[in-house]
């Protein structure tokens, strides 16, 4: 169940509309802005991160918002409990707290559609639902019949517009329909647990969503990404995205640095860039024997941005991201691991800053328009890896102390540009210390590279096992 | 604007001659009492008005920020204050055990206030060098110096010779803001609002 979000606006006399910066909605009730994203399950409120279920979505020029929404988010609003009555002033009951103004609309009125009338077709693809748009006269009266591996909508006058989208895989792997037909098929993957259907007015629509684990999100490729010389390196396919399953399958080792940017170097000449991309090498070759898919972010001397590196692994829908580099001090006594993982400390303030920022028009010369902000919500979408990103960081930290011998520097948080827009577990290995005698040494010897590639290709096998493991089918009842 | 600003720098450098005379604290050691505002320290005829200041500064075999106590002139200008703080951070620790992250010439450029964020313009061979560690020390050094001794400063930004910048060495976002990060910080010295 859901609503659209300029009904409680307007039922509450607040406002809806968009953030200049990062064009998400905003939604305003009380004096308190709500941001909402459209990426994620997530809103913040006055900065204040709150969690959905589901991903708010846009849908035929509605902000549709689950009903959800009202017991988490609203509460945070309002300063306190919401009871929401109904039209006759009666509370509705408790798990159907939704503005009686919202409910699907009586039969009658949909049943006078126009026969034939063009019925178009949308699809909206988050982590946890696909949402499917049937937007015409017709569509409210639509036959939808559920099989066991697939669901068949089917108008009794035909006209289905649309074009075809990928939507990825897991909950729904596929969508079909021919144009002006009649029938429309959504093949269900293997993530998909319930179908949950809503027919809305004004347009007449009929919203189908599609619920479960595991939709791979499939962002569009970043025009940089196709326009940067590293494409074939990056698996960047010419016909699009890869297909993708719910299996952990796809790896992106990202060797850090490239081309004019060297990184840390030493006064013997050696390069960071240079043995970053030699180590990623040998564990892409480790990985690749253990079955893995693995997609280096470059595969030559080449600089690659750090917004293009993570782009690279959304795309090819990784299930893991790693960057590898080697560090570097003013102190030639520091040696040792270092595992990075996003901190979310940043990300939190700058939904604050974000919010503060809406709140205020013609900031202070010198705060000029921030188009840092404008990925503030997809950023806040690594910090749904947080947990597993910081298993991850563990597993390659405990690995590197144990089979390397290396000095335990511990797990550590910052905000590095290059795993916070990771649609995935993404963390940051510096593997040692380049400014240290020793280990600059060690790093220059084949033996140790392969120890490094081990350690790295045991860590990552290792939270594969681990991630692999609620994806395996429920036991036979 | 060059000519307006030379005789405070000169009265700032003999202020901070003064300031670093007056270390009384090893660097390793945590300080003994919270930092004194220049409100605070009382003030009187013909004496000036200092405050006791923490810098932050990575320790040689961690890199994690550690306290360094010192002494500083304080002029009751917040934004004076912080641009003094942060030209007596870019000069290096005082004592041992803790590494200056900044290579030489590096220098404050401007330092201003919005609202609780401190924009920080800094000049030189800022972006010189290589390793998160390093980056992460140049970068947290600053902001945990300015968040510990200033409360008010929730957050700083960090520009290079007046521009925004992506990063300083290739690793950590600074197209904005960036709050202080205690997991950076030896122990729980660095938690923000000790310093209140």
């Amino acid at each position: 169940m859901g609503f659209c979000a300029e009904d409680l606006a307007a039922a509450l006399k607040g406002s809806l509309g968009k953030d200049p910066v990062s064009h998400y909605p905003v939604l305003t009730l009380r004096g308190k802005r709500t941001l909402i994203s459209t990426a994620s399950a997530l809103a913040s409120v006055d900065g204040k991160i709150v969690r959905l279920q589901e991903s708010p979505a846009v849908i035929e020029g509605c902000l549709w918002l689950p009903a959800e929404f009202l017991t988490s988010v609203l509460p945070q609003i309002l300063g306190g409990p919401v009871t929401i009555r109904g039209a006759e002033g009666k509370a509705p009951p408790a798990e159907s707290k939704v503005p009686p103004k919202l409910e699907a609309k009586p039969e009658p009125k949909a049943a006078q559609a126009q026969k034939g009338a063009s019925v178009s077709v949308g699809a909206e693809v988050a982590a946890d639902s696909v949402r499917l748009t049937l937007a015409g006269k017709d569509a409210v009266l639509a036959d939808v019949a559920q099989g066991s591996k697939e669901i068949v909508v089917t108008l009794a006058q035909g006209g289905l517009t649309g074009t075809a989208q990928d939507v990825g895989a897991g909950i729904v792997d596929g969508i079909a329909f021919n144009q002006g037909g009649r029938t429309l098929k959504v093949a269900l993957g293997p993530g998909f647990k319930r179908l949950e259907s809503l027919k809305l007015s004004d347009p007449d629509r009929l919203v189908l969503v599609f619920k479960g684990e595991g939709q791979r999100l499939n962002p569009p490729p970043p025009e940089d990404v196709q326009a940067a010389p590293e494409t074939a390196d990056a698996g960047i396919a010419p016909g699009g995205p890869p297909r993708k399953t719910a299996a952990f399958d796809t790896v992106v080792l990202d060797p850090g640095h490239g081309g004019s940017d060297t990184g840390a170097t030493t006064a013997g000449g050696l390069q960071e860039k240079d043995l970053t991309l030699v180590l990623a090498q040998k564990a892409a070759a480790l990985l690749e024997k253990a079955g893995l898919k693995v997609i280096l972010t470059r595969s030559t001397d080449t600089q690659v941005p750090l917004v293009q590196r993570t782009a690279i692994a959304n795309y090819n829908r990784a299930d893991l991201f790693l960057s590898i580099h080697l560090n570097s001090s003013p102190a030639p006594s520091a040696r040792g691991t270092e595992t990075y993982f996003l901190s979310r400390n940043a990300t939190d303030l700058w939904s604050t800053q974000l919010a503060a920022k809406e709140n205020t028009e013609g900031v202070a010369s010198g705060a000029t328009a921030d188009s840092g902000l404008n990925l503030v919500l997809w950023e806040l979408a690594q910090t749904s890896y947080i947990v597993e990103s910081s298993a991850l960081a563990e597993a390659i930290q405990q690995e590197f102390n144990t089979l390397l011998g290396t000095t335990d520097r511990g797990v550590r948080q910052a905000p590095f540009v290059v795993l916070e827009g990771a649609q995935m577990p993404a963390v940051l290995v510096e593997v040692a210390f380049l400014s240290n005698p020793d280990e600059s040494k060690r790093l220059t010897d084949p033996a140790f590279q392969d120890q490094v590639a081990q350690g790295l290709t045991q860590s990552i096998l290792a939270f594969k096992a681990r991630y692999d493991k609620p994806q395996a089918p429920p036991p036979a009842s | 604007m060059t000519n307006r600003k030379r005789p405070r720098r000169r009265a700032e450098a003999a202020l901070f001659t003064a300031a670093l005379c007056a270390l009384l604290v090893s660097c390793r050691e945590a300080p003994k009492a919270p930092p004194q505002s220049a409100e605070q320290a009382a003030p009187s005829a013909a004496q000036t008005v200092t405050a006791s200041r923490t810098l932050f500064y990575p320790q040689a075999d961690d890199m994690l920020l550690a306290p360094c106590p010192v002494v500083m002139p304080a002029t009751g200008s917040p934004q004076q204050d912080m641009a003094a703080l942060i030209r007596r951070y870019l000069a290096g620790p005082p004592g041992d055990g803790q590494v200056q992250p900044f290579l030489e010439h590096s220098a404050l450029r401007a330092l201003f206030l919005i609202g609780s964020e401190a924009v920080v313009d800094l000049t030189g061979p800022v972006r010189a060098g290589g390793g998160s560690a390093t980056e992460a020390a140049r970068v947290y050094g600053i902001v945990q110096t300015l968040a510990y001794n200033f409360p008010d400063v929730k957050s700083v930004r960090i520009l290079v010779d007046g521009q925004e910048v992506d990063t300083l060495l290739g690793h950590l976002d600074l197209s904005r803001s960036l709050p202080p990060e205690p997991r950076l910080v030896a122990g729980s010295a660095g938690t923000q609002g000790d310093a209140e």
